[in-house]
Formats: structure tokens, C-alpha cells, sequence
């Protein structure tokens, strides 16, 4: 049976609860997001001790459904001032149902830094006093010499400590890489509760009880199958997320120079095509690395230097969008660099990749200097005036600096495709209740669908359609492209749902993907509107609506009353 | 009429065509009013490889008609995130 591991840091007790009826059979943002409006006061302060950080498994994880292992980390978000979720991959969320917990949810605060580990025999509370101040590399190595290597360790480094807006919680792979449940501040929000890192054991665990294991496994090797069979997959395997840069590129929206146009002259050099070619060529550099167990596509990469070492794992398509081309840095090393330094202090490669441009901008630093751009992200780790604006991400650098072209949304910086010639994705961006967020519902146009995304007509719905699939998806802890083949083939979504089915012992409805986002979202709704935000919140910047995107000439021009209507299910 | 167009492949398209050159692309000549569409039948590779067709400067259908001296690219099936 599935339960809550309530944490409560004042007292270094835990409960572990049966779900209750409101969050039985929910998993990943459902429930985050469940629990976050129930049981968070909208208005306290994000790093107020009765703020709730919440790690949620998706409905699926710690099955053999494929891909279905990303961790939901939940909370007040000190960065936006509404409810968050990121998720992350890594193998936190495969191992957290197997010792029957389906979410963690810390509440008060600790009085002295924490590492908290999870096993068979439930919580212990351990002095963290020796890896204070620790970079994530670190912490990880510290924690898998104390506790082996079987285990999952979730972290925070010296950002979440000090508390700052851009501040991620860092999840680890399989073998020990960094990823990166970034977005919202939810690491200052771990930093707030005084807790360095959480180390999952599931030695001597539980299978997950399947109730019905032959439809399961029908359904399953069914969806792995449809999957599989994708055209897009190859490209993703083969060249990783880093494939965009040339496509989105191609399409006049890789953000440049702080959002002033859409097209990278040296795009080839930060390019998933031009990666692929070192990689051939450098000693220890992974295509098609695996971020969780039990994914069949593999994404993901280890970015090595000409030596062999290791630069960064993985190198993904948003961090080269922010960290490079807006900042006009063409050294896919150095960005690969920078990405190395943001895990290690903790901080989301988008805001600070969004900020370093507004920096740039405002003559902190040159425009298109790497190694400025690297220097000021250490700073992050070192405390300095510049280091702390920059770390506390892109709207308050903007802020700072008197920028007039701070790219947010909500307080969180857009990510790596210009709203003004994708107006699918800029609605979800302006709509969201995450704030600019691309994977609430992402509008990728495919010339098969005759889906015009320049058109600002039809994009209320097509957003609406992307941000309920999407809120259900990140429920049931399925990474984002395994599910993206379900949007163009209804009986993969039908796999879905009879496995979930399966899992739980139940008929589901048809439209069972469709009540989940929708619940969800009213949930993550509800609590924003009590927290204060109103419509005029679900607005982009006036400057994609006045400055034409160069080449295409596009200005957002998505109606005030079509946004209005994203929300209203 | 036949016009002259010059088509670049990225992601793993470039895989499907022999001898591709990346930086120089494929300069072909064509009739008037092509799309596409046409042309990638005559590559032999499925429309339901591509995610996006450009100009050079922003998305275009598989059924616009294309003119003289086009840089025209085929990116790969794929979406972001
Ligand atoms: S496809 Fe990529 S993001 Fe998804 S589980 Fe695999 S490696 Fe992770």
C-alpha cells in the first residue's frame, strides 16, 4: 500500500499515513499539487517554516512502465509567489513506492543542517554539519562513501542554502549524475527547511503490488512498443534535446541576445549535430545516456572535454539555448562548463542563463563572454553582490539592473523558444500556473497537423489541450517524450490508461488522462488565486508584443481574451 | 521553368541521404512551383520523418509552393523539452 511520509523537522519524528481519500490513487504533481493547495496557507511566506516541500513518485514509478520514474518536487514557490512543481529524472522516484511511499512531505524546519535517510526502517536525522556549504559533486561523493552505492541521494548545494530564488534540487542518476528538478526555487525551499540532502535506500524493499500483472504487462509492452516505433525517437536518441538548436534555430525563435532575435548565427557550433561530432571523437563522451532505469529512449548524454574527463552530464537543449545563444556564447564547452558550475551550486541553468544575459546587456559583462559568464556564476558560491542578483535569477537581476526586457513570466524566466514566432508555446508560457514554463505545454509545430504556430488565432486551445495532457503526465511520473508519440496516437494514451488500470485494480474511464490534468490544474488554479494572482498575471512582457522577432517580423499578438480563456475548463 | 533550390538536412536526416555534405547542403534543380513535399518524395524520406520545414527564416507547409534560389531545411521529427 502507498503512503505519505510526513516529516516533521521541528520535532525529527515521521508518520507514515494512509492516503487519505482526497490523494488516494494520485501520484507526481497530482498530488503535490493536492497537498500544496489543502494544506499550505496561499499567502505565507515561501520560506516560511509552514511552506510543505513535497517529493511525489508519479502514479507509475517504480513499475516497468517505461520512462515513468521522474520525481515531482512540490511547494509554495519562493521564485514565482505561486504553487510549483518540478520534476526531475534520476532514480529517487523508482525507489521511493517500493518501501510503500508514494510521497515525502516535509514540514517545519530543522534546527541544525540535515540529511535525512529513508529505508525499510523509516527516518534518520543526521547531522549535515560536515558537507555545509558543499557544492551538489561533492555532497553526492560524501554521501555514497557514507552510504554506498545502491543509494539515491537528493541534494542541495550552496544556492539552496542560501536560500536563493533560482535555487534546484538536484536528484541523482543511476550512475551518479546530476539532474535537476530546476525550475521555481524549490532548493531554497529545501534550504529554508534546513535540509542538505535526503539519501534513499530501498535495500530489502517491496516489488510494487500490481493488482492485475497480465493486463499490466500487455499494456505496457504495447505502449513500449508504439513508443519505439516514433520516428522522433531516433533523433533524440541519437543526438539528444541538443537537436533543437538547429530546428528552432531554423524556425526563427532560438532566443538571442537577451530575446532581441530569433535566429544564432553560430547556432551550428552550440548545435545537437555538431556535439554528436565531438562526441564521436572524445574519449568517455555518452550519446544516448539513460537519466533513470527503465527508459527505452535515452535522451540524455555525458559531455566529455578531448582528454576524456567529463565536462557535464547531460548537456540539454534549454541550457544551450539560455546559457548560449542569449548570451551570444558560441563555446558549446564553456556552456557545457557553466552547466557544470550551475549544478554544482544548484541553481536552474534558465533564470541564471536569462540573467546572465540581462547582465550582459546592462555592461556587467561583454555579451558573448564565456568566461565572464563562468567567473559570475561562481560568484553565486561566493556571495558577492552580482553573485547573489544573478542567483536569485533573471526577474530580480532585471529588476536590479532597470531592465526594461526581463523575459518572465510570473517571476520565472522563459525558456529556450521565443513566444513571438511559437505562440502555442508563449501561451502556455503566459497562461501557466508555474509561471513561463515550457513542459506545462510546449506547441511544437509538425507540418502534418497544419498547426500554425505564428497564427495567434487557436492558441488558447491548442495550449489548453498541451497543459491538461501534460499536468496528467507529470502525475504519473512518465518523462516527457515517452509521452509525446501518445499525443499523435490515441491508442498509446489507451495503453496508458489500462495500465494504470491494471496497476490500481480498476476500470478507468476513458477521458481518465483528461480528469487528471484538469483536476490538477484547478488545484495548482485555485491555490494561485487565493495567493493573490489575477489574470493580469497571465500575461507575457510588453516587449514581445511591441519588438518584432527578427527574421520573421512576429510579435506575440495572442489576444488578452483568448489567454483568459486557457484556464477556464 | 526549373528552378534552383538548396536543401539542408539536419538531425538524423542527413543519415538517410548518401554522401550528404554538411556544409555545402544539396543544391538541386527543380520545377516551378515545387514543394516540399515533392522533394522529399524524390529523397525517398517519409513525411512522417519531419518535424519541421523551413525557409531559412521561419516554418513553412509541405504543400508551399517554393521559388527560385530557396534555402529549404528538413529537421528531424522532434519536440522540445
Ligand atoms: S528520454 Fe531522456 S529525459 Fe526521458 S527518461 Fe530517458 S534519458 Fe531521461
Amino acid at each position: 500500500m502507498q503512503r505519505l511520509l510526513r516529516i516533521d523537522l521541528n520535532k525529527k519524528s515521521f508518520l507514515f499515513e494512509e492516503l487519505s481519500p482526497k490523494y488516494v490513487k494520485l501520484g507526481g504533481r497530482a498530488l503535490s499539487s493536492q497537498i500544496i493547495n489543502r494544506e499550505v496557507p496561499p499567502t505565507v511566506d515561501a520560506l516560511d517554516s509552514r511552506n510543505k516541500l513535497i517529493f511525489a513518485a508519479g502514479i507509475l514509478a517504480g513499475t516497468s512502465f517505461p520512462n515513468s520514474g521522474r520525481l515531482s518536487v512540490g511547494a509554495k514557490s519562493p521564485l514565482t509567489g505561486g504553487i510549483k512543481e518540478a520534476n526531475a529524472g534520476g532514480n529517487a522516484a523508482q525507489k521511493l513506492p517500493k518501501l510503500g511511499v508514494q510521497a515525502i512531505v516535509l514540514e517545519g524546519h530543522a534546527d541544525q543542517l540535515t540529511t535525512l535517510k529513508i529505508d525499510n526502517a523509516g527516518v534518520s536525522f543526521i547531522d549535515a554539519a560536515a558537507i555545509k556549504g558543499l557544492g551538489n559533486y561533492q555532497t553526492i561523493e560524501d554521501l555514497k562513501q557514507e552510504h554506498g552505492d545502491k543509494v539515491s541521494i537528493i541534494s542541495i548545494g550552496p544556492a539552496g542554502e542560501k536560500k536563493l530564488k533560482a535555487a534546484g534540487v538536484s536528484v541523482t542518476s543511476p550512475d551518479f549524475h546530476v539532474r535537476m528538478a530546476a525550475r521555481g526555487g524549490l532548493g531554497a525551499v529545501m534550504g529554508s527547511k534546513n535540509v542538505k540532502a535526503i539519501v534513499i535506500d530501498d535495500t530489502d524493499s517491496q516489488k510494487v503490488e500490481i493488482m492485475d500483472r497480465e493486463i499490466f504487462k500487455k499494456a505496457t509492452a504495447k505502449f513500449t512498443k508504439g513508443v519505439l516505433a516514433y520516428p522522433m525517437i531516433e533523433g533524440l536518441n541519437a543526438l539528444g534535446t541538443p537537436v533543437l538548436v538547429n530546428m528552432i534555430n531554423g524556425m526563427g525563435c532560438l532566443p538571442t541576445r537577451n530575446y532581441s532575435v530569433g535566429q544564432f548565427d553560430r547556432a551550428h557550433q552550440i548545435s545537437g549535430e555538431y556535439m554528436a561530432e565531438l562526441m564521436a571523437k572524445r574519449p568517455n563522451s555518452v550519446p544516448a545516456h539513460k537519466c533513470m532505469a527503465g527508459c527505452v529512449i535515452g535522451c540524455s548524454n555525458i559531455f566529455t572535454n578531448e582528454k576524456g574527463d567529463v565536462i557535464v552530464s547531460g548537456l540539454e537543449y534549454e541550457t544551450i539555448g539560455l546559457v548560449g545563444s542569449n548570451c551570444m556564447i558560441d563555446d558549446i564547452d564553456m556552456i557545457a562548463k557553466i552547466n557544470w558550475a550551475c549544478n554544482d551550486i544548484g541553481v536552474d541553468t534558465m533564470d541564471v542563463g536569462a540573467a546572465l544575459a540581462l547582465a550582459m546587456e546592462a555592461d556587467i559583462l561583454k555579451m558573448g563572454d564565456a568566461n565572464g559568464a563562468l567567473a559570475l556564476v561562481n560568484e553565486i558560491r561566493q556571495g558577492t553582490d552580482n553573485g547573489l542578483m544573478i542567483g536569485n535569477g533573471c526577474k530580480v537581476t532585471g529588476d536590479t539592473l532597470g531592465s526594461k526586457r526581463i523575459p518572465h513570466v510570473k517571476g520565472q524566466s522563459l525558456a529556450a523558444y521565443d513566444p513571438r514566432g511559437l505562440k502555442g508555446t508563449g501561451t502556455s508560457y503566459a497562461t501557466s500556473s508555474m509561471g513561463a514554463d515550457h513542459t506545462v505545454g510546449n506547441a511544437i509545430p509538425n507540418p502534418l497537423s497544419q498547426y500554425d504556430p505564428s497564427s495567434p488565432d487557436g492558441q488558447a486551445e491548442m495550449s489548453s489541450f498541451l497543459q491538461i495532457y501534460h499536468a496528467a503526465i507529470d502525475s504519473m511520473g512518465i518523462c516527457l517524450f515517452a509521452s509525446l508519440p501518445a499525443l499523435d496516437f490515441a491508442d498509446l494514451q489507451g495503453h496508458i490508461v489500462q495500465s494504470i488500470g491494471a496497476l490500481l485494480g480498476e476500470t478507468l474511464d476513458e477521458d481518465y488522462i483528461k480528469q487528471l490534468g484538469i483536476a490538477t490544474l484547478k488545484a495548482e488554479r485555485e491555490f494561485n488565486i487565493n495567493a493573490g494572482f489575477t489574470k493580469e498575471d497571465d500575461r507575457l512582457p510588453q516587449f514581445f508584443k511591441k519588438e518584432p522577432l527578427l527574421p520573421s517580423g512576429n510579435v506575440f499578438d495572442v489576444s488578452d481574451d483568448d489567454l483568459d480563456k486557457v484556464n477556464a475548463f | 521553368m526549373a528552378i534552383q533550390l538548396t536543401i539542408h538536412l539536419f538531425g538524423t536526416l542527413s543519415s538517410k541521404v548518401p554522401n550528404y555534405d554538411h556544409k555545402k547542403g544539396l543544391l538541386v534543380d527543380a520545377p516551378d512551383a515545387v514543394t516540399p513535399e515533392d522533394l522529399l518524395k524524390d529523397l525517398k524520406i517519409p513525411l512522417t520523418h519531419i518535424g519541421f520545414v523551413s525557409d531559412g527564416r521561419q516554418a513553412i507547409q509541405f504543400d508551399t509552393p517554393l521559388t527560385d534560389k530557396m534555402n529549404v531545411s528538413f529537421f528531424s521529427l522532434i519536440s522540445g523539452g
